[in-house]
């Protein structure tokens, strides 16, 4: 007998509060199938190939297992972020081709202004702007606060500018306050945030990490009142949401980084 | 640019080119080649300590530079420490035979309730890059995981990963642990995972947070240095 899938229940209840008029979409992590082929609905922190041993092959059955789970719970959009690599992505996107899913997906640029796996904003722009079923949307989540964040969703909107782009900024940073966790960014600090967001042109505009209640409210609020304005600039960025944690978003041209090592020449090239 | 191509054959580099070729083909992640020349060194009569110290720990320090400052990452150094490991399978052995001085030992897992695996690993991967014997007691540790890795390996350093806001504080847990055991003291405690930071580490009482692997590296060797100086200082 097969157990109800997690996913599939929380699409039901999700479906069933909102009443079956909005639009449902589902969050779900990347998620990775165990050597011993049960499949597992958690990060398994597993590597795909070719740095890894998850191989595409069971990744994409993992996903569309979820996928198809959260379909027949009432799921409209499958939603894949805090992802890192190509790989994953890639992943993803076939299984939701399989499952004939439509699908966001957005990434983490959390490392110097790629993700961790060294994925730039405009490659994954260029990326899923490539494939036969691209994305309904793609973006960037979480990572290192709202500033980042936001000059990646430059570099997405600047490479793709047909592409519809989703920007979650954490609110804040994560800090140890009488034994619990509270994020410091506030919700004013999210408000200018939002703003900022769609004049770097993201359409779907949201929180991680760190948004409670006031954040969205002060977002939406934000957004209503908001009359567009140009494309802000990295400096107007840095002056009302706070500096970058690193000097460029590692796009363009990274010679100068590679000359700081001299070539002896490859064996075997 | 032919000549850049051209086949670079291992055994007709002198020690000094070799040792240089040895950095660069760890960067690149060449396994064989580094197998190879690991293997040519001690039939040049290297001690394996010099194997280690000279080609592969400090081809591995220029490996976690770059990392630390955005021009590698995480795939390229997974490379290159398993190109790193499949050296150090041969030097192993003979470093055990020869009694060769230890750099430091670690125990490090992630917290209980979090499963998150690949910093942890790579910071395991950079330590035993940089020379240090590494416990890894892998994801999800209870308090008394930890505390009887440390009764069996008698380690110098304690490490603990959370990638999660909901477990970074189990972290707290297992340094109030070793003070009730009055163990505090002979542990160096770094901590690491994505939503911490240095103010986290302090109020917590670890004895460092470290943002990465590389800088866990750096961070482990100092300690270990001052450690020394200690030892030696005090006779």
């Amino acid at each position: 007998m097969r157990a109800e899938l997690p996913e599939a229940e929380l699409a039901r209840l999700v479906e069933h509060a909102v009443g079956g008029e909005t639009l449902v979409a589902v969050v779900t992590l990347p998620a990775a199938r165990r050597g011993d082929g049960v499949p597992a609905w958690l990060p398994t922190g597993e590597l795909l190939e070719p740095v890894g041993p998850l191989t595409h092959a069971d990744a994409t059955a993992a996903f569309e297992e979820q996928i198809a789970a959260l379909i027949e719970g009432g799921a409209d959009v499958i939603w894949a972020e805090t992802m890192s690599s190509v790989e994953e992505f890639g992943a993803v996107a076939a299984a939701a081709a399989n499952q004939s899913a439509p699908f966001c997906a957005t990434l983490s640029f959390d490392t110097a202004g790629r993700t961790m796996m060294g994925v730039t904003s405009e490659a994954y722009a260029a990326l899923a702007a490539a494939l036969p079923n691209p994305p309904l949307a793609i973006g960037a989540n979480c990572g290192t606060g709202a500033s980042d964040l936001l000059r990646t969703v430059l570099g997405i909107t600047g490479a793709t500018p047909e592409a519809v782009v989703i920007a979650k900024a954490n609110a804040g940073i994560p800090k140890f306050v009488d034994g619990r966790i509270h994020y410091d960014g506030t919700p004013e600090l999210m408000a200018d945030y939002a703003r900022l967001a769609r004049d770097a042109g993201a359409r779907l505009i949201g929180g991680c990490c760190g948004s409670e209640t006031a954040h969205i409210r002060a977002m939406r609020t934000a957004l209503e009142d908001h009359t567009p304005g140009p494309r802000p600039g990295l400096d107007e960025i840095r002056a009302r949401c706070g500096d970058f944690t690193s000097a460029s978003d590692g796009t363009g041209d990274t010679s100068g980084a590679e000359s700081r090592r001299s070539r002896r020449g490859r064996r075997r090239v | 640019m032919a000549d850049e191509l051209d086949d670079i054959v291992l055994s007709e580099l002198d020690d000094d080119e070799l040792t240089l070729q040895m950095h660069d083909d760890l960067y690149d992640g060449l396994k064989e080649e580094i197998v190879e020349a690991v293997n040519i060194l001690l039939e040049r009569k290297w001690q394996p300590y010099d194997v280690l110290t000279k080609a592969l720990v400090e081809g591995m320090r220029i490996v976690g530079i770059d990392f630390r400052d955005g021009i590698l990452f995480v795939p390229e150094v997974l490379l290159a420490a398993n190109a790193m490991k499949a050296g150090m399978a041969i030097l192993k052995p003979l470093l055990i035979e020869s009694g060769a001085p230890r750099v430091g030992t670690m125990v490090i897992g992630t917290v209980k309730g979090d499963i998150h695996d690949i910093g942890k690993n790579l910071v395991s991967m950079m330590m035993e890059g940089a020379g240090f014997e590494v416990i890894n007691l892998g994801i999800n540790n209870s308090v008394e995981n930890y505390l009887e890795a440390i009764a069996t390996e008698k380690p110098d350093i304690l490490g603990m990963s959370a990638l999660l806001t909901t477990t970074m504080p189990y972290m707290k847990v297992v340094i109030d642990a070793l003070k009730a055991k009055g163990i505090r003291d002979d542990y160096i405690v770094m901590v690491g995972g994505a939503p911490l930071n240095e103010e986290f580490a302090r109020a917590i009482g670890a004895d460092a947070y470290c943002r990465d692997a590389a800088v866990a590296v750096e961070t482990a060797t100092e300690f270990m240095n001052r450690k020394h100086n200690l030892l030696a200082a005090g006779g």
